[in-house]
């Protein structure tokens, strides 16, 4: 095993240790990942397997298979994070709005001018 | 308990060397109408100079969230007062507070919904690179949402806004403008577009959206439709 592949493995294991430790506790996404892990190792470990595989897919060669692969994954994560930011951008609004409400609700109630906002 | 008929909803984000003559001027000429400043997470003393003028009612954003965001906020504050009407209104001073009159006695004439402004329906002194954008932004609100409009993104509307309680802007950012467009054919209400007064000047123009900020609008836009 060569210096590159340990990095990958080593790279890979934060990656995964990080991810199970800090993101989803879903059952069906942590045996996801853990696939998915399995599958890199093995292609890192011996990449005449991921030739293989992509035989099988009709794809030229093994890298060219992680290759696209590695696309899709990065778009998908790109729009699930986008997906989730605006999520996250909705309930800042929410909550921005809502205490700039409930500060001028208290101040009009004050001059007795409201019965309340919603 | 406050019981305005018309609600001014004036969005505000570093506005300091506009707000006060605004808010005068519009105070002068409507005395009786509520006017709601929503001073979006500005940096500057925005929000003190607006607080100063007498009967304005000013909500404060901590965060720059937008000028959707802060309409909607402004058309929450204004259904508490039990507002009929809202008038959208920009804080740079290039609306002319006179036009609010015309366009409320044309919407009660004819039983409209919504007036939008169009500057393109009488005289302007708009440049032609914005002109040409505005033109373009009219024709893809057209091919979106089937309605033909000649100035689709003023800032200046009135919205017969007690009759709509669905009514609601989501897009915190300047695509409300296309938002409001969809939201008028989705609530089938009743509009007009209404010529009325921009007052542009230097500091309105340095103020304005640029032509490079039209692609992240239509982005948020077509984003903002796929992403409910």
């Amino acid at each position: 095993m060569n210096i590159v592949q340990i990095l990958l493995i080593i790279i890979l294991t934060i990656g995964y240790y990080l991810f199970f430790q800090y993101e989803s506790k879903k059952i069906r996404v942590r045996l996801f990942l853990l696939l998915a892990y399995g599958t890199i190792l093995i292609f890192i470990i011996s990449p005449e397997s991921a030739d293989k595989v992509a035989h099988m897919l009709h794809v030229t060669s093994g890298i060219d298979m992680v290759m696209y692969l590695s696309i899709a994954g990065v778009w998908l994560l790109a729009v699930m994070n986008f997906v989730h930011n605006k999520h996250l951008g909705r309930a800042i609004t929410k909550m921005v709005r809502k205490n700039a409400l409930d500060i001028l609700c208290y101040k009009l109630r004050q001059m007795d001018k409201i019965d309340d906002f919603k | 308990m406050m019981h305005k008929e018309v609600a001014i909803i004036i969005p505000a984000y570093n506005e300091e060397q506009s707000i006060e003559n605004v808010l005068t001027q519009l105070k002068d000429v409507r005395p009786s109408d509520a006017i709601i400043v929503i001073d979006d997470g500005s940096k500057d003393d925005t929000y003190r100079k607006a607080a100063s003028v007498p009967g304005v009612l000013v909500a404060r954003h901590y965060i720059n969230l937008g000028q959707g965001a802060a309409l909607q906020t402004g058309i929450e504050v204004a259904r508490c007062i039990h507002a009929r009407y809202v008038v959208t209104f920009d804080a740079d001073g290039q609306h002319d507070p006179n036009d609010i009159a015309f366009f409320l006695e044309v919407m009660k004439r004819e039983g409209l919904d919504i007036a939008l402004g169009s500057r393109f329906l009488g005289s302007t002194n708009a440049s032609t690179s914005r002109k040409l954008i505005l033109k373009l932004a009219a024709l893809f609100t057209w091919a979106v949402s089937g309605i033909r409009l000649t100035d689709a993104h003023n800032g200046f509307r009135v919205i017969h806004i007690s009759k709509f309680p669905e009514f609601k802007i989501t897009q915190n950012g300047m695509a409300h403008a296309s938002e409001i467009i969809d939201t008028i054919k989705h609530l089938n209400m009743k509009y007009k577009e209404l010529p009325c007064h921009i007052h542009y000047t230097d500091y309105s123009r340095a103020k304005g959206q640029s032509a490079l900020n039209s692609v992240n609008i239509l982005i948020d836009y077509i984003l903002g439709r796929i992403i409910k």
